[in-house]
């Protein structure tokens, strides 16, 4: 008995990261990510009601994260992410680094933009989180994180929902694809 | 001084005195003996008026039923024929030998029978000239009827309870087991309160070693007095550091008769409405009389159900409390909106909260069982409801967390043991604890410690958690978590019967 005692107290030495309240927390619905080279970090945050988009620059997607979480007044979860954009320019890399990164939330959904930068795609389009979940509710086949990634172990490509603007809208324009040859250097 | 008041000394021995009174047997022995009693009544009878033959008549009054010491003594001693000629050696061997009407004469020869018999109610008639005496057994009857088994209310089954007097529950037990094997055997405990406490068993079903332990217990118990059911319990358990009850007390006959059958060893207190029964074991805490009454399907979806909400009892605040702390991807998307939007203007974090909410349902649920009935249920309908929404309303706890309380609350009212909820209560707490410490890891360790404790315990030679735990490779064939039909159970529970094991064809 007083054995176990100790050892639980011990243990309470290894919980690692504390405990961190629910309140003044912003969860993030959708996370835009653009690379590489600096890597950008776009996150979709809120309520459907009051909507707020933050951006930030990093060495790597580790980086970037670590300065999102320090922004706006609420801090931003990155829990629950429902749907990982990816920018034209961004490689498999970053996203093995994100689901790498991650402790959770792999059932997140990988989409692909048409042309420019994920940024661009969610800060002009009209409330892109609830776009994204409505595409995803109406059939649009769009992998998870943890699908695709193992999609570019198994096939070493990925094919992936492309999404563009189209009158201020987010829209299913066809299919892309994400090899793995970079992600594999 | 210590935290525990002040350090205390090694204490002297503290032999019984035996016998209490050591002089010989004598009317001024018995008059001496009760100085300062108003109740002690003394009385000088002569047979046949003849001064040379004296009887000198000793009770209390009180304990005695005048009508039947006018009707059964006093009255064959100034009417019989056959004590006017006898000499009083002739007298004393008439009277003990059925000249009284009373059930049980019995001779006595110290003035220790002679006190202790007048204080259980007996009359005792002391012969001057012989240096003998008779007691007679006219104790009054004056108890509480028997009534309804109220704190354990049961459909289909007998509305009958225990009451104070320890006679009166023996043949409450004696009316539903009508087996010669059934044995009573009676030993008086309490130095100054000298009170009955009865054993019960089945002699050939229960195990001998339980028994005679019982009976090395109850000899060891060298108190002043037996008033209440922890002078029972905490002298007899194995264990004492611990919040989990190790006897069962139960109002019910029935109940208490099944248990005896199963093998089991009961206790009655004389003075105590309640039967202990031993060994006690989780399964005993956790089955309601109702189960034996109900169709085996559904008392088998309740006990599960009611096995399910002791754990949600036991672990839904700690779980909440490590969800919204440490493992927010845990909680649905919709759940941790809500959570965040409820907690938003909450000024407490979450386990300050939990912890204090569930001190305040305790404070609620102590204030209102200390108050008279009705006002009773005042208290718990306006500190559960009006305060509770009104904190609520006034942004002071949070919806979410008042929900997680109550309802762990109201899942341990399922327990039919209040002893082992209560256990649990402050398990629930230290679990809660724990896991705002160190989130699911606190709650996993905490609920380890648990089993680890629960494991470790014993009562009488049994292991706490049968039928759970071990069997010693016996054949299991009890209800657990699982009732079969009772025509299925061919056997006795292994765990505290003896070789006989068969209850049925």
């Amino acid at each position: 008995m007083k054995k176990a005692l100790y050892l639980a107290l011990s243990l309470l030495f290894l919980t690692g990261c504390g405990g961190r309240e629910l309140s003044n927390v912003s969860l993030v619905r959708t996370l835009g990510i653009d690379g590489p080279g600096p890597v950008a970090v776009t996150a979709v945050a809120g309520t459907e009601e009051e909507r707020a988009l933050f951006c930030c620059e990093g060495e790597n997607i580790i980086a970037a994260q670590a300065v999102l979480e320090t922004l706006g007044t609420e801090r931003l979860a990155v829990t629950h992410v429902g749907q990982v954009v990816l920018g034209e320019t961004a490689s498999a890399k970053t996203m093995w680094e994100e689901i790498v990164h991650r402790d959770s939330g792999y059932g997140a959904t990988v989409w692909l933009t048409e042309e420019g930068s994920a940024y661009d795609l969610l800060a002009g389009g009209d409330d892109p989180a609830g776009r994204l979940k409505h595409l995803e509710e109406s059939g649009v086949a769009a992998p998870s994180l943890l699908e695709a990634v193992s999609a570019l172990a198994r096939d070493g490509r990925v094919s992936v929902p492309v999404i563009g603007l189209r009158d201020g809208a987010i829209q299913v324009t066809g299919t892309g694809e994400i090899r793995a040859e970079e992600a594999l250097q | 001084m210590g935290i525990f008041g002040r350090k205390r000394a090694e204490g002297r021995p503290h032999p019984r005195r035996s016998p209490v009174f050591d002089e010989p047997l004598s009317g001024k022995a018995m008059k001496d003996a009760f100085a300062g009693c108003v109740d002690f009544v003394s009385r000088e009878l002569r047979v046949a008026g003849d001064p040379e033959r004296v009887i000198t008549l000793c009770a209390v009054d009180g304990m005695v039923r005048s009508e039947r010491v006018n009707d059964y003594i006093l009255r064959p001693l100034a009417q019989d024929e056959g004590l006017r000629e006898a000499s009083l050696a002739e007298c004393f061997r008439l009277l003990a030998s059925g000249v009284l009407y009373n059930l049980s004469v019995n001779e006595i020869s110290t003035t220790d029978e002679a006190v202790f018999a007048l204080m259980e109610g007996s009359v005792v008639l002391w012969f001057e000239g012989l240096g003998k005496a008779l007691k007679c057994g006219v104790a009054t009857e004056e108890k509480r009827s028997i009534g309804d088994p109220e704190d354990e209310p049961a459909a289909k089954a007998g509305k009958d309870s225990f009451v104070e007097g320890v006679r009166t529950n023996t043949s409450l037990v004696r009316r539903r087991v009508r087996s010669v094997h059934l044995r009573i055997e009676e030993q008086v405990v309490g130095r100054q309160t000298r009170t009955p406490v009865d054993i019960l068993y089945l002699d050939g079903i229960a195990r001998p070693e339980v028994v005679a332990e019982v009976k090395r217990r109850l000899e060891d118990m060298d108190v002043d007095g037996v008033i209440n059911a922890g002078h029972v319990e905490q002298y007899l358990c194995d264990r004492l550091v611990t919040p989990f009850p190790q006897l069962l007390a139960t109002q019910r006959p029935d109940r208490f008769s099944a248990n005896l059958l199963a093998g089991r060893v009961g206790l009655i207190v004389d003075g105590l409405p309640l039967g202990f029964l031993l060994p006690g074991t989780v399964g005993l805490f956790l089955a309601a009389e109702q189960d034996r009454t109900d169709n085996w399907m559904v008392s088998r979806f309740l006990t599960a159900l009611r096995y399910g909400a002791m754990l949600l009892s036991l672990f839904l605040p700690a779980i909440y409390v490590a969800a919204v702390l440490f493992h927010p991807e845990m909680v649905p998307l919709a759940l941790a909106e809500a959570i965040i939007r409820a907690k938003a203007e909450v000024p407490f974090g979450t386990l300050f909260e939990t912890v204090m909410l569930l001190l305040a349902f305790e404070i609620i649920q102590e204030a209102g069982l200390r108050l008279p009935g009705n006002l009773g249920q005042t208290v718990s309908i306006l500190g559960g409801l009006v305060v509770g929404s009104a904190a609520v309303e006034a942004k002071i706890i949070s919806p979410a967390v008042l929900i997680v309380v109550a309802a762990a609350g109201v899942a341990g009212y399922t327990v039919p043991s209040q002893d082992l909820a209560g256990g649990m209560r402050l398990w629930r707490l230290g679990l809660t604890v724990a896991a705002g410490c160190a989130g699911l890891l606190g709650v996993t360790l905490g609920a380890a410690v648990l089993v680890g404790h629960l494991a470790g315990l014993e009562s009488f030679g049994v292991a706490y958690l049968t039928p759970f735990a071990a069997q010693a490779g016996a054949q299991v064939e009890t209800h657990g978590l699982f009732r079969v039909p009772l025509p299925w159970v061919k056997l006795r529970p292994a765990a505290f019967g003896g070789r006989n094991r068969r209850n049925q064809r």
